[in-house]
This record gives structure tokens, C-alpha cells and sequence, in this order.
């Protein structure tokens, strides 16, 4: 099936693909981004005699390499369960975008034909949108964040990809630095602005880019990736962009980049 | 084809209420994630709330004592970012047998037949806007676990959180 569609891909990298295509190439960048949690600590599967998640691993990896030469059917329901077990049963130190990545592709593990609907689209913004309101209400109330001590915190931790933080201080110390506290609050308005839009399903062109820039620039200062990869396709689905290859591709290097971190990249471009 | 376009409805339509009672849970746990994450019951980074970056994700800590003649010496201070602990209300709640079999393979010669080991789980407060903040970071002791190797590769698991006591078996050998 993949074959198939790709005779009929586009010509070049910023054709748009039809939204089909581009859906599905989408649901295989969530669910690869899911996958690539576990890949990444096989190793460690080993080590810790871990041999249950071991077996569910190689199932997921490869019902997911079916699901790319066959497309994404009936058999997809392999892959969700062989991913869901070791998130639920791991569930005191999964990442919270293993979860979410679980909440996206769940309708699908049962209803796959229904890629393309509006039901799928509609069900990804509302999914977005909870996500963003919670988060910029969980920063409202945590009594750390307004008031700018967590971008301080994170300004003076030192690590490469924090140093915009700090450069926005233009040579005051983090700790006494005003703009962090502005773009605190910002960033709290900003993602509340957009959970709104996704909730009542706006899909113009500036809620998708106020998202997408969202989700890129505070990805960038938390080196995390895989996190982004996951919202940037579930974005695609969401707004129903007929993606262009250059997308997937953006996709595909944000999830290098989260294979090998964000700062040890940077440091290896600097050196 | 009228045939198919109405199974195509009717898949549709019933992933519709999947997707509806999919929100309703996805909103049900997100809301409860922040009731007790509020009350400081809940690692705000994990359990798939929406609580990170808000405040540093909480640092765990375990020194590991091994009985020796008449004493007991320290074995080990470890350092654990993710969770395998259960903390409610700043109290351990609960720690994942996967950790008690991690530590028999981190250090095959700790556990000996016949010789208790301590486990000590304390939490790291890390202040925010120290200048030197790992300096000023403090310990607090949140539980501990006993632990005691059988012949037959059993062990015996006798855990102290706060005012509860819990004892089992687990297999590691």
C-alpha cells in the first residue's frame, strides 16, 4: 500500500500531499515516536531482566513495519496493545507523551478505516486542546511558575538549549532577570489562547501556526522532542494539512534529534 | 455501495461515541491529576498529567546499608530521577518490585543469605533560585524497606512508609 502511494506521490518536497496521505504518514510518526521510548532502552530491558517488555517491543516494532508496508488496518490493534503494556504497567514512570500518544491512536486501534474522517480530526483537536489547557492551568496554579522562578530555575541550569533563557536577560543575572517573568505569563496566555481555538475547532491557518511555533520554540528550551514530534503530526491531523514531504521530513529530524538529545546535538554542531 | 457507505456511517458513528467517552476520560484524569498534584499528592511530571515544567520534577534517593558484625555500613547512595516510588501527601506509598529486583542485579554481591539490607528512601528539596542550589539542597527521609535473601532465592520485602507496614516475597534468583 505504502508503494502505491508513493507512485502517486508529489514531485517535489513542498507539493502538498493529499490529506489522506498525509493523515496517515502522520499516525506513523505518533506511533514510531512511541515506539522509539523503548527502543531507546532495549538495552536496559536486557540488563533488568525485563523480558516481558523485551517480547512486547519486538511486537510493536513489528506490527508497526506492517502497518507501513500494508497500511494501517485492522492489524494496527497489535501494535496499540503491544505499546499500551508496557506504558500501563510501567505507568509510575512513563512519560506523559507515551500517554497522550496512547489517547491518539486509540480510536484508531479499533475503528483504522476512519484515518481520514472528520470524527479523527475532530477528536485529535479536542485531544490537543485539553492538552494545552491543562498544562497552562496546571502553570496557573502551581505558585511556581507566573511569578517566573521555573524559567529562572531552568535559565541557570546551564545546559546548552536553555541559553536563549538567559540571553533574553541581556547580561542581568537569571535570578533578577523581568523578562522571564513577561514571557511566563505570556507563554501561559499564549497556550490557553490556543487550547481555546483547538476546543472550538478552529482550523485557520494562524491557530495552526501559533501552535506549531508554540510547540517548536518551548520545545527547543526543553529538549523535548519526541514530545513535539508527536504534537507537530498530531497538528496535521488536527487542522487536516495536506502536509508536504518537508514536513515529514522536519518530523523525522526532530525525532533524531530527541534520539540523541538536544544538547549533545548542539554541542556536536558548535564543536 | 449504498450498502457500503452506511457501514462506513455506522464504523463512523460509533467512533464517535469511542472519541467522546475517550475526552470524558482524558478530562476526568486530567482534572483529578491536578487535585492531587495541588495537594502535593502526585509527581506532577509523570502518571499523565500535563504538570511538567511547572516545578522541578521531584529527585529520589536510596542509601543502601548492609549488616555487618555488630553494625551496619553504607553500602551505596543512589540518585533516581524517574519513579519507581509512590509518594502521597510526602510519604512513600508504594515502590515497584521491579526496583527491588534492579537492585539484585545492579549488585549481584549485596544481597547474602542470612545478612539484612536497609534500604533508605529519602527525597531531595532543591531550592529554586539558589545561586549554589545543589549545595543547599535538603534530604527528607520518606521510608524504609528490609530486606532479607532465602536460600531458595526468595526474598523477603519489609517496608516502613511513614505509619504503614507492608511484608512480602518476591523471587530474584
Amino acid at each position: 500500500m505504502l508503494a502505491m502511494n508513493f507512485k502517486t506521490a508529489p514531485q517535489t518536497f513542498l507539493t502538498p500531499t493529499n490529506y489522506e496521505m498525509s493523515a496517515r504518514l502522520s499516525v506513523y510518526f505518533i506511533a514510531i515516536a512511541a515506539l522509539l521510548e523503548y527502543i531507546v532502552i532495549f538495552d536496559d530491558f536486557i540488563t533488568f531482566k525485563q523480558y516481558d517488555y523485551c517480547a512486547f517491543t519486538i511486537i510493536a516494532a513489528m506490527a508497526f513495519l506492517r502497518s507501513l508496508v500494508k497500511g494501517i488496518d485492522k492489524w494496527f490493534i497489535i501494535f496499540f496493545i503491544a505499546i499500551a503494556y508496557p506504558i500501563l504497567v510501567d505507568f509510575r514512570s512513563t512519560a506523559n507523551h507515551s500517554f497522550l500518544a496512547l489517547y491518539l491512536l486509540a480510536p484508531l486501534a479499533l475503528f483504522p478505516s476512519n484515518i481520514g474522517s472528520e470524527t479523527f480530526s475532530s477528536y485529535v483537536r479536542r485531544s490537543l486542546g485539553i492538552v494545552m489547557i491543562a498544562a497552562a492551568t496546571q502553570k496557573l496554579i502551581s505558585g511556581n511558575f507566573l511569578n517566573g522562578h521555573f524559567l529562572k530555575y531552568l535559565a541557570s541550569g546551564g545546559a546548552i538549549n536553555e541559553m536563549p533563557l538567559s540571553f533574553l536577560c541581556f547580561g542581568q543575572s537569571t535570578i533578577e532577570c523581568d523578562a522571564l517573568v513577561y514571557i511566563s505569563i505570556l507563554s501561559v496566555v499564549w497556550q490557553y489562547a490556543i487550547g481555546i481555538l483547538l476546543l472550538i475547532n478552529c482550523t485557520h491557518i494562524l491557530a495552526f501556526l501559533a501552535e506549531l511555533i508554540f510547540v517548536l520554540g518551548v520545545g527547543f528550551v526543553t529538549d523535548e522532542m519526541n514530545f513535539q514530534a508527536i504534537n507537530v503530526a498530531a497538528l496535521i491531523i488536527a487542522f487536516r494539512v495536506k502536509a508536504p514531504p518537508i514536513a515529514f521530513i522536519g518530523i523525522a529530524a526532530l525525532l533524531t534529534i530527541d534520539f540523541f538529545g538536544i544538547e549533545s546535538t548542539l554541542e556536536g554542531w558548535l564543536q | 455501495m449504498n450498502d457500503a457507505m452506511n457501514k462506513i456511517s455506522q464504523s463512523e458513528r460509533i467512533m464517535k461515541k469511542l472519541c467522546w467517552a475517550l475526552i470524558a476520560l482524558h478530562v476526568g484524569w486530567v482534572c483529578t491529576h491536578m487535585y492531587f498534584h495541588h495537594k502535593g499528592a502526585l509527581n506532577p511530571w509523570k502518571l499523565g498529567g500535563y504538570a511538567m515544567y511547572t516545578k522541578p520534577g521531584p529527585v529520589y534517593s536510596i542509601r543502601t546499608f548492609k549488616e555487618q558484625e555488630n553494625s551496619e555500613e553504607m553500602i551505596r547512595s543512589k540518585r533516581y530521577f524517574y519513579s519507581h516510588f509512590f509518594v502521597t501527601g510526602g510519604c512513600l506509598s508504594g515502590v515497584s518490585k521491579r526496583f527491588y529486583k534492579k537492585i539484585d542485579i545492579f549488585q549481584p554481591q549485596l544481597l547474602e543469605v542470612g545478612k539484612t539490607v536497609k534500604i533508605v528512601f529519602r527525597e531531595r528539596n532543591l531550592p529554586m533560585l539558589e545561586k549554589d542550589r545543589r549545595e543547599h539542597s535538603t534530604y527528607k527521609n520518606i521510608g524504609q524497606a528490609t530486606l532479607n535473601l532465602q536460600e531458595n532465592g526468595i526474598m523477603t520485602v519489609e517496608e516502613e512508609f511513614c505509619d504503614k507496614k507492608r511484608e512480602f516475597s518476591i523471587h530474584v534468583r
